[in-house]
């Protein structure tokens, strides 16, 4: 069986793929009850095993590091960091430091700013304003595999909304987006920690006038579809597809306990419901969107979640931070004075302290003799390597978790001089995909699996 | 584009062949090497160019190679410009490269304007492939606002959006949809389904949800009637009078009418004279027949006697007669409308009354009369005696008996017999002296106590009788404590001096009757001094008034201090007797006044508390009756005259509608059933209301069912018009949904959304809620939330129909759905006549809606988009920079443009406007020395380039957000200026850019220029930045909040010149204005391809540019409807494209213009 994805119509998980790759005929009633690819059995006999389930979450900061200081030595509690990274030192245990991995790609991009919003589908990103085009992602290719496991396939998560405006030409939207559904199509990102509060908690009861009024426009949307041009058509496809999404959805919420198997250690959130503004200070935000994170897992509403701390290009102003004034990208990633780099220095610092508590919290949840963090795969990662040059050379990548035993961790993994071939950040995907029950044959640029992060 | 491609697959063929010279010419050089010498400048470009622009990296991102790969110029019109441009100006090869000769430059660049000149022929007005629209979130709530008059908070905000095409949110290709948006846009439809009024009239919107929402809708709009169509002397606790010149208004129409002929328009019919007035016919055309009634009694004869009265039109001039039966009218309005207030001594002090805001009420209480009345006057008035103090009055007491006769038609002599008028005197200190606010209710304790019948308080409520014959008990004598010793009370003889006493003529009548010794009789009002006795301050009053010989006299008698009537605090009673024939022609004429003359058109629909309550209820303030039934009932509806005599029917019928809804929005029937049945002690047995039927009803006590049969009738009627509203609910939905929707609903559409309310019935449960199911269905659909012009058969481009064009139209110019003209000339199939679209275009720029044009194009193009949320100003640097400020500074922006567009200014205003837009904390912030009356909204400031302001260019909101949080950038405004304005966009740095020199890393002490110098030195950074720095240096005295300054904050001085390349000095903002005054033609080519990217939500192509040019050429006073016309009248905006779309452009082509249309120089130092 071949697959390979996140070219142009990633995620067509259809009966007809399977039983062209099974090769088998089978009888379909029994089909039903299976899971719908032949690599689903592991986890589904996991879940029958009553273990955990693994979650994925990456989670995005701008503008790169601060090269000079971005370095991580020794391994364990030995481990030495930068001072960029030196906030991670709390979960150095707990993670992995990974260097040298990249995107050809975004590499050779001619858009330096733009034409590096690539990290989650090693995909070229295309130039032309006419055809905003990604390539599918990653946690997008998972979701579509696996998402179906969980009321919400996915989450795509952010702190700054989307920028309306043009960059080099180019729609922010690349910017503001690295998620993708399709190549062409970004997920929603939702920045309301409210709404992705009810996301989660709503239960998808008392929804029947939603049915009905679905399927009505779902029937006046089939009406109309033949009547119009292809161009269109495409448009209204989406559409289409969003209102099967969200009754399948509200299907799925309604048969959410005839799930077998583990079931999730939180049944309530545990914390209150965010108000419906947008909170107005950065850090109280991120920390929103980083519990509500934690309230997906634990509850298992989802088990896949993207997460932007800022747009690519940022804006943010960091004064949040003690002793930084200025804006994130044009003040101090290019920051030329010592007093900027010192502040752009202590922005990396500020992101890193995000991923500490989050895979801090993780960690204090038990889950049956194991920790949330265990069960999960933490990606914490940049675009951009040099953040005042716009490097693609190679991105800043920390991994955390044991991904249900298959990371070992507290280690500092170097990619760089192990050749262009064997430093694909496409191979962490197919890795890790790999380990969410998602087996692709090739990823974005690459076929390889990613040597020594997994066991 | 269908044409196009054809000739692409034309070409093909002939590439095949290689027969066509034309072809062979045209790739020459790629196809059979350079040998053939073509005026092709292929050739060229192979030759000098393509050593740079090829590859992966090709320089600036241009590549070159691909470009002389393509079939055609059109393909990449944009880059073959750009590459004749640079030949033209020997901009490119850069120095130190091979240079082309000079014919070689020539020839190749007008070749590249020949082709590209035949191809824009070609294929000008092409409609290109618009794809299908989804609204983006301003048009969302536009649209929402147009549909339902509300502006709900539907979630749907700008972080559903993104940019593309041109720059703008509205095009299609970057609009996604996927279940989170969906599921947003099904909250949004509940919500606004939420906001849906359905009561017994037609479905419409009220600003807030649900039952509160209704109740409330409810009120508002029958307040709103009120207010337009009536009048009030009085409204209530510290209510203002309104509409009282509909009076004078229509006594002046009446007069018209009268002396028309006189006034030389004989033929003026009431109906002409009215609308003149700005009064209605309805009313009118009653006060034209009471006016003209003959049987009036009093006082509406005294109204209408007195329009009778007015003069006619005689003289040379008629008008100056007109003139003053104006006043006349005026006069007999404030006559009328006083009155009451008049009669009853009191109302509101703004309608001359002593403060008695109580509302004025003719009934059996406010009207009754006595033959003999008990009147006590306390002489102390408010707070002091006479003589000292704040006192009333000072000086020796005087008394008036005020006395006016009310039945003119009573036979004999208006005499009123006083009858043992007597005077107590007292120090001040004593009981009753005290200043009490009512003195009628205080009776002197420790006094003499006073006859057995003046312990009978005498002050008449005359409203409803609240407080009516209320006793004050008599305190027992002696009963002061510590009060100073009282005088004995003396008849009044003995307290008048011997003169007056003279003038009263103490036991005498004029006409004849007999009366006591101490008592007299005067006709009509008298007034006397009384003599103080030393020692006493305060004093008061006492006498019984009654009616003389003439049993038919009614009087209205007030005691007062003062001769001008009811001021301080009166004595007033109606005097006559109950039984005579006069009073009851009295009291006839004052009910036929009230019915046909009122002072109030209506009541108040929610009584103030202390308003009195119906019958049956006790209507004293603070009783527990009372009180219970302003809670629980609320609403009393008492606008007879109103309905009869003024609202014309359709508004007779939005008020029983409002009246139906209000009565319905909660239990208002069983409450007043419950609380006539506590007053009548009936056992309901637990019945609601709607548990009566006729026979309960029937069967009741007579007194209880005097009350509630008709509360019961009223309930089944409100019941059976709700009932009877539904189907109109339904056609309602139908026509929102063609509102919606934006074309006329087909019979299978219509058929559809009435089968989904059938269900909706069933499955919700009830009318109301199927209908918020139909409203929200709506605004679900596809329809709405998606701009899908009727498709197109045929394979060549069509002109749109009529509602498509209605709808490109109104998204164009108004962000939003067409309105009811726009759907009206739709449907009359007028959009297809240029003529008849550009008077539309004109109406609808000159429409405030116009505004929207102002945020929605203007605000993405220019970088103002949203600017009232900016975050991009570092406020603990800036605190002055206040939210105020920043929505001032949006509104400064949004009004500017408004401005230009609605008043049809010149384009060439957005850069030179000598006015601006200003209130009052934005001129503060500004430092602007100018008296701006507007604290809210900016206003118009003419002159504003003597304070730096006015224009595009010096734009708060322009200015600020072009700068970083903590300091201006004159490299983000320079580029600005050159990729907004100017429309001249420098390529994105290189990739490998900001591999400035090490040494040059710690700038720090450098300025700002010093900076910028450095990395000019760098010719891979100097190439761009000798274009942007000059550009945006002469900004500098801008701060980075957009204010004037006079030097840096560290007091270096600002550095405002900027140098171009050829040495051309640009020095400040009067240096930069001065340069781009020559470059009009360029704003005008950037603004229309802008506009024209907008106005299509697709990316400006070569079909395009014929339009750009007739735009561009409309010269420097062309104006901006000028513009929008040019757009509207074009091929590409009348017509859509065939079925088959054009192919998708390569992405080739694209890549190489993207790289030319971008701009920025990020990497580098700013």
């Amino acid at each position: 069986m071949k697959k390979s994805q996140n070219t142009s119509t990633a995620g067509s998980s259809s009966r007809r793929h399977f039983l062209r790759g099974a090769g088998v005929a089978l009888a379909l009633p029994w089909l039903e009850s299976l899971p719908l690819f032949a690599q689903d059995a592991a986890p589904a006999a996991a879940a029958a095993a009553n273990k955990p389930p693994l979650r994925f979450a990456c989670i995005y900061f701008s503008n790169g590091v601060d090269t000079q200081n971005w370095w991580a030595k020794g391994s364990g509690a030995a481990m030495e960091l930068g001072p960029a990274a030196a906030p991670l030192a709390p979960i150095r245990e707990d993670m992995v430091f990974i260097k040298g991995l990249y995107h050809q790609t975004a590499l050779v991009s001619t858009s330096p700013h733009l034409g590096r919003m690539n990290m989650l589908s090693g995909v070229k990103v295309s130039l032309d304003p006419n055809d905003i085009r990604v390539g599918a992602t990653m946690d997008q290719v998972m979701a579509q595999h696996r998402g179906h496991e969980t009321v919400v396939p996915s989450l795509a998560l952010g702190i700054e909304p989307n920028e309306l405006r043009l960059e080099d030409g180019l729609s922010m939207l690349y910017g503001s987006a690295i998620s993708w559904m399709s190549a062409t199509k970004p997920a929603s990102k939702e920045i309301y920690p409210a709404r992705t509060f009810d996301q989660l908690v709503g239960d998808g009861k008392g929804r029947k006038l939603d049915r009905s009024v679905l399927d009505a426009v779902l029937q006046e949307t089939r009406d109309l579809q033949p009547k119009i041009s292809n161009g269109d058509r495409r448009k209204l496809d989406e559409y289409l597809e969003s209102v099967r999404d969200i009754e399948k959805r509200i299907d799925r919420a309604g048969k959410q306990e005839l799930l077998e198997g583990w079931r999730p250690t939180l049944q309530q959130p545990n914390m209150p419901r965010p108000s419906d503004e947008l909170p107005q200070n950065p850090p109280e935000h991120m920390k929103l969107m980083l519990d509500l994170i934690v309230l997906a897992f634990q509850m298992d509403k989802t088990r896949i979640v993207t997460c932007m701390l800022n747009n690519d290009l940022s804006q943010m102003n960091f004064k949040f931070v003690d002793g930084v004034r200025g804006a994130l990208h044009l003040d101090l990633t290019h920051g030329k004075t010592a007093a900027t780099k010192a502040m752009y220095l202590k922005t990396n610092q500020f992101h890193m302290q995000q991923l500490t508590y989050i895979v801090q919290r993780m960690k204090q949840i038990d889950e049956g003799g194991q920790s949330l963090l265990d069960n999960s795969m933490l990606m914490f990662a940049s675009s951009l390597y040099d953040g005042d040059l716009h490097g693609a050379d190679q991105m800043p990548i920390i991994m955390a978790g044991k991904a249900g035993g298959a990371m070992q961790t507290g280690r500092v993994l170097d990619y760089l001089d192990k050749g262009n071939d064997n430093r694909r950040a496409c191979s962490l995907y197919l890795s890790m995909m790999d380990r969410m029950g998602v087996k692709l044959d090739r990823f974005g640029d690459t076929d390889k699996r990613l040597p020594g992060l997994f066991t | 584009m269908r044409e196009f491609t054809r000739g692409v697959k034309r070409r093909q063929v002939a590439l095949l062949l290689c027969v066509s010279a034309l072809f062979a010419a045209f790739l020459g050089s790629n196809l059979r090497g350079a040998e053939e010498p073509q005026p092709n400048a292929s050739a060229l470009v192979n030759k000098y160019c393509v050593q740079c622009h090829a590859g992966a990296s090709p320089m600036g991102g241009v590549n070159l190679q691909q470009l002389t790969a393509q079939a055609s110029v059109g393909e990449s019109y944009a880059i073959w410009g750009k590459v004749a441009g640079v030949l033209e100006e020997r901009r490119m090869p850069p120095k130190g490269m091979p240079q082309p000769a000079d014919n070689e430059r020539e020839q190749a660049a007008k070749w590249i304007r020949t082709e590209l000149a035949t191809y824009f022929k070609k294929h000008d007005g092409d409609p290109g492939r618009v794809t299908v629209r989804r609204l983006t979130s301003g048009e969302y709530a536009y649209a929402i606002h147009d549909l339902t008059g509300i502006d709900p908070d539907t979630g749907i905000e700008a972080s559903s959006d993104s940019a593309g095409g041109e720059g703008f949110t509205n095009f299609g290709d970057v609009q996604f949809m996927q279940d989170a948006n969906l599921e947003r846009y099904l909250a949004a439809a509940k919500k606004i389904a939420n906001h849906a009024v359905i009561g017994s009239g037609p479905v419409e919107f009220y600003v807030d949800p649900g039952k509160t929402g209704f109740e409330m809708s409810a009120i508002t709009r029958i307040r709103g009637i009120y207010a337009k169509e009536g009048f009030r002397t009085v409204s209530g606790e510290g209510g203002i009078p309104f509409g009282l010149e509909k009076y004078g208004k229509a006594f002046y129409v009446a007069w018209r009418f009268k002396h028309r002929a006189a006034m030389g328009e004989p033929n003026a019919t009431l109906k002409e004279l009215a609308a003149r007035e700005g009064v209605g016919l309805k009313f009118s055309q009653h006060i034209w027949d009471v006016v003209n009634h003959s049987g009036l009694g009093f006082p509406s004869s005294e109204m209408a006697g007195r329009w009778r009265k007015l003069p006619a039109p005689s003289g040379a001039d008629p008008n100056i007669t007109a003139a003053a039966a104006r006043l006349g009218c005026e006069d007999i309005q404030k006559y009328l409308t006083t009155w009451p207030s008049w009669l009853f001594g009191r109302g509101d002090v703004a309608a001359g009354g002593a403060g008695d805001e109580s509302p004025l009420v003719f009934n059996d209480k406010s009207l009754k009369a006595e033959a003999v009345h008990h009147f006590l006057f306390n002489r102390a008035g408010r707070g002091g005696g006479f003589g000292r103090g704040a006192a009333v009055q000072t000086g020796p007491p005087k008394q008036f008996l005020n006395v006016a006769a009310l039945n003119p038609s009573a036979p004999g002599k208006s005499v009123i017999v006083w009858r043992s008028p007597s005077v107590g005197f007292r120090a001040a200190g004593a009981p009753g002296g005290r200043g009490g606010r009512n003195p009628g209710t205080q009776t002197a304790g420790g006094a003499a106590v006073p006859p057995a019948a003046a312990v009978q308080a005498n002050t008449v409520q005359p409203n409803n009788g609240a407080g009516a014959g209320q006793t004050a008990a008599a305190l027992p004598a002696g009963g002061g404590r510590g009060f100073q010793p009282v005088m004995p009370r003396v008849p009044l003889r003995a307290a008048v001096s011997e003169e007056t006493a003279k003038r009263l003529n103490f036991g005498h009548s004029p006409d004849g009757s007999q009366i006591g010794p101490d008592d007299f009789a005067t006709e009509g009002s008298v007034a006397f001094e009384l003599v103080v006795p030393d020692g006493s301050t305060l004093a008061d009053f006492m006498v019984d008034a009654a009616v003389g010989a003439d049993r038919d006299q009614v009087f209205r008698i007030t005691l007062s201090d003062r001769e001008e009537g009811p001021r301080g605090i009166p004595t007033r009673a109606i005097v006559g007797d109950p039984d005579s024939a006069g009073y009851r022609k009295f009291k006839a004429g004052v009910l036929e006044f009230a019915s046909i003359l009122p002072p109030n058109s209506n009541s108040e629909p929610t009584p103030a508390d202390k308003d009195p309550v119906p019958e049956p209820f006790d209507s004293t303030y603070n009783t527990p009756e009372h009180d219970a039934f302003v809670n629980d009932v609320k609403y009393i509806r008492d606008d007879r005259f109103v309905v009869e005599h003024i609202v014309d029917d359709a508004t007779r019928a939005r008020l029983n509608f409002a009246w139906n809804d209000l009565k319905s929005s909660f239990s208002y029937h069983d409450n007043y059933l419950r609380l006539l049945a506590l007053h009548y002690n009936l056992d309901l047995k637990g019945k609601h209301i709607a548990d009566l039927d006729k026979a309960t009803v029937d069967s009741l006590p007579a007194e209880p069912r005097r009350y509630i049969a008709p509360l019961h009738a009223e309930y089944v009627a409100v019941r059976t018009a709700e009932a009877a509203a539904r189907p109109r609910h339904v056609a309602d939905c139908l026509q929102f949904a063609a509102n919606a929707w934006r074309h006329a609903l087909s019979e299978k559409e219509k058929q559809g959304l009435r089968t989904f309310y059938d269900k909706a019935i069933t499955t919700e449960g009830d009318h109301e809620k199927a209908i918020r199911a139909l409203i929200t269905r709506i605004l679900v659909s596809p329809a709405f939330l998606y701009r899908v012009e009727q498709p197109v058969e045929t394979a060549a481009a069509r002109p749109l129909g009529n509602w498509d064009m209605a709808s490109r139209l109104s998204f164009f110019l108004w962000s939003s759905i067409p309105d009811s003209e726009l759907q009206r000339a739709a449907a009359a199939g007028e959009l297809s006549d240029p003529q008849r679209l550009r008077a539309q275009v004109k109406r609808m720029l000159a429409d405030p809606k116009a505004r929207r044009l102002s945020t929605e194009f203007f605000g993405q193009w220019l970088g103002f988009y949203h600017f009232d949320q900016f975050r991009g100003v570092d406020t603990a640097r800036f605190p002055e920079f206040t939210d105020e400020v920043k929505s001032s500074m949006y509104d400064e922006a949004v009004s500017f443009f408004e401005y230009v567009i609605r008043k049809d200014r010149p384009v060439r205003d957005v850069l030179f406007a000598d006015y601006g837009f200003l209130n009052q904390p934005l001129a503060k912030f500004y430092g602007v020395k100018k008296d701006v009356a507007s604290k809210g909204a900016v206003e118009l400031v003419e002159g504003a380039g003597q304070f730096h302001r006015g224009g595009l260019l010096r734009l708060g909101a322009i200015l600020t957000a072009t700068s970083a949080p903590l300091r201006t950038s004159p490299v983000k405004r320079g580029d600005w200026v050159l990729r907004r304005v100017l429309g001249t966009p420098v390529p994105p740095p290189p990739a490998n850019v900001g591999k400035i020199p090490e040494d040059e890393k710690g700038f720090g002490e450098l300025t700002l220029r010093q900076t910028l110098e450095a990395h000019k030195r760098n010719p891979s950074c100097a190439g761009c930045h000798v274009r942007i720095d000059p550009l945006g240096f002469p900004l500098e005295h801008y701060d980075s909040t957009g204010r004037w300054r006079q030097t840096y904050s560290d007091g270096k001085p600002i550095d405002d010149q900027g140098v171009l390349s050829d040495k051309t000095e640009i020095a400040g903002i009067d240096g930069l204005l001065g340069y781009l005054k020559g470059k009009e033609d360029q704003l005008r080519r950037t603004m229309a391809t802008k506009m024209v990217g907008y106005a299509l939500g697709r990316t400006v192509q070569a079909s395009d540019q014929l339009l750009i040019d007739r735009m561009a050429a409309t010269g420097n006073n062309a104006t901006f409807s000028q513009f929008v016309a040019e757009i509207v009248a074009s091929r590409q905006f009348r017509n859509h494209a065939g079925r088959d779309d054009a192919p998708a452009p390569s992405p080739v082509k694209t890549a190489a213009v993207a790289a030319v249309n971008s701009t920025k120089s990020q990497a580098g130092a700013r």
